[in-house]
């Protein structure tokens, strides 16, 4: 009889008694998906004893033995002999007049007593309950078996319920691959719900996404760093970027001059260096949400409150997933699916006070101003400007126009113009988030809506974001999940300009006239950037908003099609929008001295885009004793096409209401931009583990892009790395060693930044370029077809450790980057005829080394764990040279001699080999000479000069730090946690702009920094930095204005309190959270420069609640 | 299991290799020189770009005509204030004449690099009907730029010689940077494209049809290149410039021969011939009948208005006639007198030249004549001629400068003995002072001539420093050839 145990769903248990041959029933339910073969048993033994043949059956057939092993002891050696008998067959016989019975379970064999089958008949009762996985989602297949005779064991159905059949005082164990096994001690229940932890969650160990796959740290070959929800939660700041740099300092945010705290300026940010020069140079990491590349502004504008885990990649090892578009490093971003089973409500307030900080600025006052006028001359006729007879009439006119200022100042005119376009505002964040489900389903719906003030006046940016979650998972075997996000946002620009236009307006100017109203226009002024008073512009009809709405679909299927093979697959839509308005109306004073009909500024633009992209990923894994071995080909193709109409009209004399179009406009232009892109990829990751201690990855990409030349569409991308966790060796286990981590990593990957019409040459065609009777095609863009991907070649070595109880945690890496065939716009001289004079090509190799550092020591920590305090320091070093400069590259120097409007030479980029990137380039000086007041340089071959030449610039600043990091201080005292988040550079240059802009080069008449006053040259023998008071040539790129700057900064200062327990339990609250945070508290520089020139810095104050019902 | 692996993987890799073409998508933000020069139409509107380029008012849209140019030579009357008093001043180093001199620069090499791309692709073609008129174009072109860069920022022949630095010269669309050359190798390049230009434009229309003829019939899809072909680089113009390039080399001989070459071909076709007085009062001011090469200006209006204005004024651009102190001298007195065809038909007694006035919508639409710039006029190929003639046979000279002074409706100059060379000299300088009013030809002409510069504020001697606008500052950096005189 052959019988064929898996073809059944319904399966019937019959044990025999003993003797009798008699069978005693009773029924179990037991659900079978899976499908094992029949098991058949060849074996010969002769006189051996029972168990050595149990363990031969169990060793062939691969099933447990369990069971009461005692009742074989008092057994006779046996003798077999059988030949593809079938197992059920083979254990009746061996088992056949003895006093214990063999049966089969699912994939065990069990040994019991015979007798006591019939005898529990009576005594025992049907136990029946489910199984579900700590997110509540019903687990099929897991073992229950019973621990006290007799044993039994049946495993759950596929909603998780199981019924058993047990002795009061039974034991039982609950078991399941992947989940920690829980053992139960019953007492007289009839009904018994179980929860089993999954095994990751149990180790409490973090997991690195690397968007395509997940790994442990400990089998990592690379640097990366994980952040979590609970630490994200910690920071209640609307500023992802300054969360995570503040974590991970190698994040690293290009403190923006310019911009400020503006909030619809996105911070320039790259990860380890700048890998590519050039105006058209991309550094900033790619972005990975949900397994999607998205823009930095779309991390920047996520609700934080959806973020999962964000992960820094940084190692060649991982960022090769990411082939051509890897080279910058990566952040993997995945948001919360939803989870509970149980219908969960949180809702999250923030409020949030801006700030503004102009700390910065040390600007004269009307008194001070007027003194210094007066010294630099600006009431003094020059000789020869004007006739002799009109002379003293001009000199006549200045002075009257001190007298009356000075009587303006003396009467109290002081006024204030930086704090006019300013205010400190108050903005409030919500989210709101519900997750439930039902069986194997869940769901979750999250809403968030933040308007989030600038520091200027009217200027803002508001995000309003939605998204639902759909969840089917079926633990072990398939999970399913759709994820619809709708964002949108909205950023509206303050009418009231430039922030450096109050900066520059004088004290002794005032705000509004006898009357009371504003001044439009002051008729005494003669410089126009003073004539005109910014505040009646800023009263103005006025727009500048821009809006953008995207609507997104991810879905992604993790299927377990064996315990060895897994299938991934992602596929993502999505659809944006974007609009944006602009509008400056005809009386706005920069039409001041335009002409009558080009006055007055309209444009609005419209744009649509559609993006999709698949993956699918097959990865097999096998283990075998202690090799462990696993291998992924992933297959992916993404495309992405945007189309925008702008329309600009220049010229219409009445000013409008909002939103109201002209009617005739002096110049209408429309363009039209269509923009296409696709990529495919082919991805290998291999990986094998040996004993838990040597690790080998290795990983291949093709890409091939659409932006790319024919002559170079493909590019390979490869690494290799190894991983060795020493305290997993013998001979290293010491009781004080956690853990100790050795790795490094090589490869290749590439940076995807740049356009098409880099590699082929175009035309274009607009409407009003008309040849007589014909379209007049103008000749765009220089294309070269020969340009390829650039290449990063990367190396790195570094190690993690963990010792004496986790009371000391380290990471140390360094690495080495070369950037090969970098893509540099290059200058050609004018006469080769190109468009720009420029196009682009692979030239240059650019170098970063470097090391990230970081050590977290417990201060303290009573026994109880209610108190304890964390340090933690990170240093770290980037240093950026040019390590191959072809001649094409060093003519730049040439080309990047670019003069502004007054004819000074702006500090741009200048290429020296073995010179670092970064550098600031002038021409050296040796001060001011204290007997004339005029600068003293010194020339390339060494002489000493009073002219300023172009020809005597070379590198005299790297404005790289020599260190940077951070330094963290977590105090936890029950509930209530305190963190400080400092931040230092350390010996970077700077060109100090302040003094070069506002204390030399400004024209006196404008309002400027104090030390234009106080701190320059007077008279003979004055030992001053900064030159004669009445010289008003203009200083050019000079030494004397670099600075080094060393600088600490209170990042981020953050108290959070939670409520647990009895005390919220009351209101019927899970949670309650409490959280007070500020930003940018405290900055102490070295170096004494105005920041925030077009928008000024801001710090915030949060307040934040988290309610969890 | 191992079968299903076996085909996941192979459904995987050949789904992903079928995608080759799939990931060569082109954006269609800029339309791709390798997609449009492939047919007759996209040529055409190429070399159309090329006179819309070189119609800026960079280049022949205003500096290289009334603007710089003119200014230079003393034609407008120019104040402190004045945007161009830099360039009145010969401060060729303020930031706003080197701007502008850099705009030259590039703006004629730029569209040098467009022919030469044209001039790369052009044989995809060949067996265009239409393929020789393009490529002679093309070359004509090109060869036309690079004698106006000699002109401009070359030597002065006259007191050098041939043999000194002067521009680098492009043959081809390479990134390539090119040495500066020598004059004299220059002109032999250029002497090379203009004679295979020659060749190429044999059969070109303007011979059948005259400069301003429709070649095209109702019905039929456009043809620019057929039509008007005054305003393209046409088969006389690189007569023309054949005659101009020997003068400029200093070669009178040759060029007398090349001149008369073109009057006589001119004579038989009439394509290009002497505006009669009637059709230029108040009808033809511009002389655009005369034009053996003209550049088609679509906004020329625009381009003219701020600078000749006949509604508000921006004293710091208009550009008054410097005429009552100066011109009225040129043009009414000594070699001239007031029966002057130009005086009337320019309005010269007005503030503002009438010649340049924006012109304005009649009933019937506007006049293509007053909307083209001129680059090579009829007189100029009679004053070669008279040139020519000067060390030769002053008669002969003088009938020459007799045509053009009979067209201009001033009296005819009787040669008796004492006519001299200077003489003669003179009165051709007058003639052309007078021809070229407003067209900036003047400048480059006197410094051919090497000669001093009259204006009104006082006389400018000829200089180097003067007459060779200055090479701009990114070339002689960026160009490694800079430095090599040869």
């Amino acid at each position: 009889m052959e019988l064929k145990k898996n073809s059944f769903d319904f399966y019937l248990f019959i044990s025999l008694k003993n003797g009798l041959r008699l069978i005693v029933l009773f029924f179990v339910f037991i659900f079978f998906t899976d499908q094992a073969a029949a098991q058949s048993i060849t074996l010969k033994k002769d006189k051996s004893p029972l168990l050595e043949i149990l363990r031969e059956i169990q060793h062939q057939s691969k099933l447990d033995l369990f069971g009461d092993f005692d009742l074989l002891k008092g057994v006779k050696p046996f003798s077999i002999d059988v030949k593809n008998r079938d197992l059920a067959q083979v254990l009746h016989e061996l088992s056949d007049g003895q006093p214990f019975s063999l049966s089969l379970y699912r994939d065990a064999i069990v040994i019991e007593a015979a007798k006591l089958r019939a005898k529990e008949e009576k005594t025992s009762k049907l136990l029946s309950g489910t199984v579900k996985d700590e997110n509540g989602f019903p687990l099929e297949n897991v073992n229950i078996r019973s621990l006290i005779p007799p044993y039994r064991a049946v495993t759950t159905q596929s909603d998780g319920s199981y019924q058993i059949r047990v002795d009061t005082d039974q034991e039982l164990l609950f078991s399941m691959v992947g989940y920690e096994p829980l053992r139960l001690k019953l007492n007289g229940e009839i009904a018994l719900h179980v929860q089993l932890k999954s095994q990751q969650q149990m180790m409490e160990e973090v997991l690195i996404h690397r968007g395509y796959d997940s790994r442990k740290p400990l089998s990592m070959t690379g640097a990366s760093r994980s952040i979590t929800r609970r630490e994200l939660e910690q920071f209640n700041s609307n500023n992802i970027f300054t969360v995570i740099q503040s974590i991970d300092p190698t994040f690293h945010i290009d403190q923006n001059l310019f911009a400020g705290s503006n909030p619809n300026i996105i911070p320039d940010v790259t990860i380890r260096g700048i890998n590519n020069v050039g105006e058209y140079a991309i550094n900033s990491p790619l972005v990975i949400l949900d397994g999607f590349e998205v823009s930095l502004e779309r991390l920047y504008d996520l609700d934080i409150n959806r973020i999962e885990s964000i992960t820094l990649l940084k190692d060649v090892s991982s960022t090769v997933l990411y082939g051509s578009r890897g080279g910058n490093g990566v952040l993997v971003v995945e948001t919360r699916p939803g989870t509970a089973e149980k219908l969960t409500l949180s809702y999250d307030m923030r409020s949030t006070v801006t700030a503004v900080d102009v700390g910065d600025y040390h600007l004269m006052n009307a008194a001070e101003k007027l003194d210094f006028e007066k010294l630099a001359g600006v009431y003094t006729v020059t000789a020869g400007t004007f006739p002799p007879a009109e002379e003293n009439i001009e000199q006549a006119r200045l002075d009257n126009l001190y007298n009356r200022r000075k009587a303006n100042m003396i009467r109290g005119v002081e006024t204030d113009w930086l704090s006019q376009p300013t205010h400190s505002s108050l903005s409030l964040a919500h989210s709101i988030r519900a997750e439930g489900g039902v069986g194997r389903i869940r769901y979750g719906i999250q809403g968030n809506y933040n308007n989030l003030a600038g520091a200027m006046k009217g200027s803002g940016r508001r995000r309003i974001g939605s998204t639902f979650d759909l969840v089917y998972r079926k633990p072990q075997k398939i999970l399913l999940r759709n994820n619809l996000t709708y964002l949108s946002n909205k950023a509206y620009q303050s009418p009231y300009g430039p922030f450096s236009r109050y900066a520059q307006m004088n004290p002794y100017q005032p705000l509004r006239n006898e009357s009371g109203d504003l001044v439009r226009q002051y008729a005494d002024e003669s410089l126009e950037e003073l004539q005109y008073n910014p505040l009646y512009d800023a009263g103005l009809p006025h727009r500048a908003d821009e809006y953008a709405t995207i609507l997104t679909n991810n879905f992604s299927l993790e299927w377990n099609i064996s315990p060895v093979l897994k299938l991934r697959s992602t596929a993502v839509l999505e659809k944006n929008t974007s609009k944006s308005e602009f509008y400056l109306s005809p009386l706005h004073s920069r039409f001041a001295r335009a002409d009558q009909d080009s006055i007055g500024q309209y444009s609005s633009g419209k744009g649509n885009g559609n993006g999709y992209s698949a993956n699918v990923n097959i990865t097999y894994f096998k283990t075998r004793k202690k090799h462990a071995f696993s291998t992924s080909l992933i297959g992916e193709v993404k495309s992405s096409s945007f189309k925008q109409d702008t329309r600009q009209l220049i010229g219409f004399t009445a000013d409008l209401e909002r939103s109201s179009l002209p009617k005739y406009a002096k110049s209408n232009q429309l363009v039209h931009r269509d923009i296409e892109n696709r990529l495919l990829g082919v991805l290998f990751v291999g990986n094998y583990t040996y004993d838990q201690k040597y690790i080998l990855d290795a990983s291949y990409r093709m890409d091939g892009s659409s932006k790319f030349g024919e002559n170079a569409r493909y590019g390979n991308f490869w690494s290799l790395g190894l991983g060795y966790n020493l305290h997993q060796e013998h001979f290293f286990k010491r009781d004080w060693i956690q853990e100790l981590r050795l790795f490094t990593n090589t490869g290749v990957n590439g940076t995807d930044a740049f356009l098409a019409n880099m590699t082929l040459s175009s035309y274009v065609l607009s409407p009003g370029q008309v040849y007589y009777k014909e379209f007049g095609l103008s000749y765009f863009n220089e294309g070269n077809p020969d340009l390829h991907w650039p290449q990063i070649h990367s190396w790195s070595v570094g190690g993690t450790g963990k010792l004496f109880d986790g009371r000391i945690a380290f990471s140390y890496a360094y690495y080495s980057k070369v950037t090969d065939r970098m893509i540099s716009l290059i200058t050609v001289a004018p006469s080769v005829g190109l468009p720009n004079d420029s196009y682009f090509e692979n030239m240059g190799k650019v170098q970063n080394r470097g090391f990230e550092a970081a050590a977290t020591i417990k201060v303290m920590e009573n026994s109880k764990k209610t108190l304890s305090w964390y340090l933690t320091a990170s240093a770290n070093r980037n240093q950026g040279k040019l390590i191959e400069i072809s001649e094409a590259l060093r003519q730049l120097n040439a080309s990047n001699l670019v003069r502004t409007n007054e004819g000074l030479y702006k500090q741009t980029v200048y290429y020296e080999q073995g010179k670092s990137i970064n550098n600031i380039k002038g021409v050296r000086s040796l001060g001011i000479d204290p007997a004339s007041g005029q600068e003293i340089f010194q020339k390339i071959n060494g002489r000493l000069t009073n002219e300023w030449d172009i020809n005597d610039i070379t590198v005299i600043g790297n404005r790289e730090p020599k260190l940077f990091g951070n330094i963290h201080s977590a105090f936890n005292f029950r509930q209530f946690s305190l963190q400080a988040y400092f931040s230092y550079t350390l010996g970077g240059d700077i060109y100090n702009h302040t003094l070069a802009d506002r204390v030399e080069n400004s024209d006196p008449r404008l309002n400027t920094d104090i030390r234009a006053f106080y701190d320059r040259w007077r008279q003979p023998g004055d030992q001053a930095a900064f030159k004669d008071i009445r010289n008003v040539e203009k200083t050019g790129l000079t030494s004397r204005f670099v600075q080094r700057e060393n600088t600490l900064q209170l990042s981020c200062l953050m108290i959070n309190y939670d409520f647990l327990g009895e005390r919220i339990k009351k209101y019927r609250l899970q949670r309650l959270r409490l959280n007070f945070s500020v930003n940018g508290l405290l900055r102490i520089s070295t170096v004494k420069m105005e920041r925030g020139l077009d928008y000024p810095f801001a710090r915030t104050f949060n307040i934040g609640c988290m309610i969890q019902f | 299991m191992r079968t299903r692996v076996i085909i996941g993987v192979i459904v995987l890799l050949t789904s992903i290799f079928s995608c080759k073409k799939w990931v060569e998508t082109k954006s269609d933000e800029s339309t791709y020189v390798v997609d449009v020069l492939t047919d007759r139409e996209g040529f055409s509107r190429a070399l159309a770009g090329i006179y819309y380029k070189m119609g800026s008012a960079t280049l022949y849209g205003r500096e290289l005509e009334f603007g710089m140019l003119d200014v230079m030579v003393g034609y407008w009357k120019i104040n402190k204030q004045h945007e161009y008093y830099p360039d009145y001043n010969f401060d060729y180093h303020s930031l706003s004449s080197e701007r502008r001199i850099a705009g030259i620069w590039s703006g004629l090499y730029r569209a040098i690099h467009d022919c030469n791309v044209i001039l790369d692709q052009v044989d995809k073609i060949k067996s265009d009907p239409y393929y020789d008129l393009i490529k002679g174009e093309a070359l004509g072109l090109r060869a036309f730029l690079h004698l106006e860069l000699l002109k401009l920022f070359g030597p002065i022949i006259k007191q050098e010689g041939l043999d000194t630095r002067a521009i680098p010269y492009y043959s081809s669309s390479s990134r390539e940077v090119q040495e500066f050359l020598s004059s004299r190798a220059c002109f032999a390049l250029m002497e090379q494209d203009l004679q295979a230009a020659k060749i190429l434009l044999k059969a070109d229309p303007i011979i059948t049809r005259g400069r301003e003829a429709d070649g095209n019939h109702v019905g039929d899809r456009y043809n620019s290149l057929i039509d008007r072909r005054g305003i393209h680089l046409n088969y006389y113009a690189v007569l023309a410039l054949l005659a101009r390039k020997a003068q400029w080399e200093g070669n009178m001989g040759e060029a007398a021969v090349r001149a008369r070459f073109l009057l006589d071909q001119l004579g038989d076709t009439q394509a290009v011939r002497f505006i009669a007085p009637s059709e230029a009062i108040g009808g033809n001011i511009r002389f655009t009948k005369e034009n053996i090469f003209g550049l088609y200006i679509n906004d020329m209006d625009e381009v003219t208005e701020d600078y000749f204005p006949s509604g508000d004024i921006a004293p710091n651009r208009a550009l008054p006639l410097d005429f009552n102190s100066f011109l009225i001298y040129l043009y009414a007195k000594d070699t001239g007198t007031s029966t002057d065809l130009r005086v009337s038909a320019w309005g010269m007694f007005s503030v503002f030249l009438q010649k340049f006035m924006a012109p304005t919508m009649t009933a019937s639409g506007y006049d293509p004549d007053l909307y083209e710039a001129q680059i090579i006029n009829l007189p100029e190929i009679y004053f070669i001629l008279v040139e020519a003639f000067l060390d030769r046979d002053l008669e002969k000279g003088l009938n020459y400068l007799n045509t053009v002074r009979r067209a201009r409706q001033l009296p005819e100059l009787k040669f008796s003995d004492k006519w001299t060379k200077e003489k003669l000299a003179e009165n051709l300088l007058d003639e052309v002072r007078r021809e070229y009013l407003g067209e900036g030809y003047l400048f480059t002409y006197y410094k051919h001539l090497n000669h001093t510069i009259y204006r009104s504020t006082g006389s400018i001697d000829p200089d180097r420093k003067i007459f060779m606008l200055p090479i701009p500052v990114e070339e002689q950096q960026l160009n490694q050839g800079y430095g090599i005189k040869k």
